[in-house]
């Protein structure tokens, strides 16, 4: 017998969705790998993972308590309000929420009507994405920077921060641009009593779907060692407490917050360290009178 | 260039005689009087261009003034006058266009040698226009209309070849008088065609023709059979040039037409107009055509001019420079609007003119088939250049960590990514901290001085906002040095001397970041954690 015919090589599967109009050609081409996924799935794993979570749920805010109080995350399309008075980690609460929708893959604003974010605080979230902070020259025009941002539908997340409450005309406006847009805006009012917080007496009435309160704990702790052998304090870890009081069923979620040492106080294992511990009597003294 | 391409080039030639426009134009001159033009070549007057008597008198192109005047004694010279040329070619492209979209004239470009051949020549596109014969017969016809009744049509697959087939034409005989028929040079057929003619047919320069004279390459034929390396090596680029002309490749040809001009608006207003509002509405639509107009092209301006025609008939401008090239009518209509509303005209205004005065080409990015959100760099930055416009250039920035000492110097804000692009993709690689939040520092753009009470413990509240805040715990303190290695750096409200920091927790829990300068001993607020 004479040598066998070459046979050609296998043609590669093509990549396609289980329901694509294949058979019409008919060419057998299997849709799926042998686990049942379809090809697409298998060449673009992360891509559709991303897509499908985008899909399904609000924007997290990467913090497990948290997330796991607001199972449906923050809206998107929807306005949602934070109540987080001066000082209790409202901030904190809303860099979070940018870090975790920048990593998935979504761009952030961030409307700083009172132009006094730290750049340090933030820093770490313009290398992960789009990430652009708008500092205007008044509170007043916070809002006409939000309805640009909102217009572009760049966005997936606007965060407009430390901003007196909207009237209702352009609290309207806004929601409806971001529900044109698809984009969760996020409005942290400035200046409301805690107690009203505490109690949630006085709701936003700008057409807020979801509604946080953030209560800090009173009294707090105290300082903690920065550093062994060195004896300056630097403040302990603190806990937030997260209410839902709108928007959902009302739970809470208790947030640990760290406040971050700064590296001029970090040590250096080849420096050693040559600052003198800190006196116990070295108090602030009063202005000597003349 | 092939037959079928669209840019495929016929030729439709006239010799070079004076154009209708030029005898005309020439006062005092009669029909029977011999007209040449005369320009300078090389230092010596001579022929360019001669009419009909001053042919019949023997007087040819290229001849010098001197020997011309010597063949007719009542010679008539002018000058040769490239605006009158153009004008006159503009008048034959314009009646050209009736026959294909696409004419162009070979132009003068400023050489007035006899030699380039180059001031009669219209290169015309025959490319699916249908009967070729019938398009250089029309051809003929319509420069005949014009007054050139010895113009030539010749059509091929390339731009030398059918400048050839102008001289190509075959003579019949018909009831009217001779009539030269069109050359149509067969498809592939160029270089062929093209091998009887002589290299002179090319224009070259006179080093060059002689040098291939004496080497007896007096045909193109001849030129063409050359190896085209060994020709760039001995002749160079311009040996080169030739000798692709030599084979029928040539890239010239008629070119679509292009409007160049930048775009410009005006407005008349009616009736004089003091106040800014009317011209604010008025700015608003002239931007929105202007900006079509931009989008339309591909461009983004870079410059606006804004003028505006004084009752004095005197006109005031002023230039608009957004900081990034934009044609979106909200951002450029931003800027305007600031530079009316800080404008004192000292007449009122009866017109606007808003002029693009530099453009750049607009930037054009491909979406993420795959991303969950995309929008176009160019519309983001227009929303960034809105917003920069009304709130200044600092409002719209990234956060930046630095190395400072102070509070105050661990961060910048800078207006642009590093890399340049406005739309960053998240990398997949980025995994999540996972760490415990920290809290975020707010820092006053100006220290606020505040009121301290000390006790007995150290610092025991302080009045902020009209408010006292009661200190349950502090720290500190912790002696810092603002930069005075660097004279530059301090401010008017900075101060000389080191600081000592404190941080403080109020009994509502807020942590708050202290200072009190050495020299004075005064307090301030610096900011808080968020």
């Amino acid at each position: 017998m004479g040598a066998p015919a070459l046979a050609r090589p296998a043609a590669p599967p093509i990549p396609t969705a289980p329901g694509w109009p294949t058979a019409a050609r008919g060419e057998g081409v299997p849709t799926t790998a042998a686990d049942g996924r379809p090809h697409l799935q298998l060449a673009f794993p992360e891509q559709i993972r991303r897509l499908v979570r985008a899909v399904r749920r609000g924007l997290a805010f990467g913090i497990p308590a948290l997330d796991a109080a607001l199972p449906q995350g923050v809206p998107r399309g929807q306005i949602t309000a934070l109540d987080a008075p001066l000082g209790s980690g409202g901030t904190t609460l809303l860099l979070a929420l940018a870090e975790a929708t920048l990593r998935a893959d979504e761009g952030v604003a961030l409307v700083d009507a009172e132009r006094s974010l730290a750049p340090q605080a933030a820093a770490h979230l313009a290398v992960l994405g789009p990430f652009w902070v708008v500092r205007p020259r008044a509170h007043e025009n916070a809002w006409w920077c939000a309805d640009v941002l909102l217009r572009t539908g760049a966005f997936g997340l606007v965060i407009v921060d430390r901003v007196a409450a909207p009237v209702r005309r352009v609290a309207v406006r806004l929601q409806r641009l971001a529900h044109d847009k698809d984009t969760a805006l996020v409005i942290r009012v400035a200046q409301t009593p805690r107690r009203q917080v505490a109690s949630g007496s006085q709701l936003p009435a700008y057409g807020a779907a979801m509604v946080l309160a953030v209560e800090p704990p009173t009294g707090g702790a105290g300082f903690i060692p920065a550093l062994s052998g060195w004896g300056g304090a630097w403040p302990a870890a603190r806990t937030l407490r997260v209410t839902t009081l709108k928007g959902g069923a009302p739970r809470a979620a208790e947030v640990v917050v760290g406040v971050p040492l700064p590296d001029r106080l970090r040590p250096h294992w080849a420096v050693r360290d040559r600052r003198a511990p800190q006196r116990a009597d070295r108090r602030p003294q009063r202005k000597a009178r003349k | 260039m092939l037959r079928s391409a669209p840019t495929g080039a016929p030729s439709a030639r006239r010799g070079n005689s004076v154009p209708a426009a030029t005898p005309a134009a020439a006062g005092g001159t009669r029909d029977e009087d011999p007209v040449v033009a005369v320009a300078d070549v090389r230092g010596k007057l001579r022929v360019v261009a001669t009419g009909s008597v001053a042919r019949a008198r023997g007087i040819a192109d290229g001849m010098a003034l001197t020997e011309a005047q010597a063949l007719a004694a009542n010679l008539v010279a002018l000058p040769w006058d490239d605006e009158r040329i153009a004008r006159a070619a503009l008048e034959v492209t314009t009646a050209l266009l009736a026959a294909s979209p696409r004419v162009a004239w070979s132009g003068t470009h400023g050489r007035t040698d006899a030699r380039t051949h180059g001031e009669g020549v219209w290169w015309i596109d025959a490319a699916g226009l249908g009967n070729e014969a019938k398009l250089a017969a029309k051809l003929v016809t319509i420069a005949a209309g014009l007054g050139f009744g010895s113009a030539r049509a010749g059509i091929a697959g390339s731009a030398i070849a059918a400048y050839a087939a102008t001289f190509g034409g075959t003579k019949t005989r018909q009831r009217g008088g001779t009539v030269i028929r069109p050359r149509i040079v067969p498809p592939g057929a160029d270089a062929r065609y093209l091998a009887p003619f002589p290299v002179t047919l090319l224009d070259l320069d006179d080093d060059l023709a002689g040098t291939l004279r004496g080497l007896g390459l007096t045909t193109l034929g001849g030129l063409a059979a050359l190896d085209a390396d060994e020709v760039e090596a001995r002749f160079g680029p311009e040996g080169l040039a030739a000798h692709r002309l030599a084979r029928g490749l040539d890239s010239r040809g008629p070119t679509a037409p292009r409007d160049d001009a930048l775009p410009t608006v005006e407005v008349e207003l009616g009736g004089p107009v003091a106040t800014a509002e009317p011209l604010l509405f008025v700015l608003r639509g002239a931007l929105a055509s202007l900006g079509e107009t931009l989008h339309t092209r591909g461009l983004a301006a870079r410059e606006l001019a804004l003028a505006l025609r004084l009752d004095d008939g005197s006109t005031a401008v002023r230039p608009i420079r957004p900081a990034r090239p934009t044609s979106h009518p909200d951002a450029l209509f931003d800027h305007c609007r600031l530079a009316l509303e800080t404008w004192q005209l000292p007449e009122p205004a009866t017109g606007l003119v808003l002029s693009a005065v530099v453009t750049v080409p607009a930037s054009g990015e491909q979406g993420d088939l795959l991303a969950p959100r995309w929008a176009d760099p160019a519309a983001l930055l227009a929303a960034f250049e809105r917003i920069r416009g009304s709130e200044g250039a600092d409002a719209v920035a990234l956060p930046e960590k630095r190395d400072g000492h102070l509070p105050a110097d661990q961060g910048a804000w800078v207006p642009e990514p590093r890399d340049g692009r406005v739309i960053g993709r998240c990398s997949p690689a980025a995994p999540p901290s996972g760490e415990m939040a920290v809290a975020a520092l707010r820092i006053l753009s100006a220290p606020v001085s505040v009121h301290v009470r000390l006790g007995r413990s150290g610092l025991a509240a302080f009045r902020h906002d009209d408010l006292w805040h009661d200190v349950a715990a502090w720290c500190g303190p912790e002696r810092l040095a603002p930069r005075w290695w660097q004279a530059a750096a301090a401010s008017a409200t900075e101060t000389a001397g080191p600081r000592d920091y404190y941080t403080a927790r109020t009994a509502d829990g807020t942590l708050w970041l202290l200072r009190r300068d050495d020299p004075s001993h005064e307090w301030f607020v610096e900011g808080w954690w968020d």
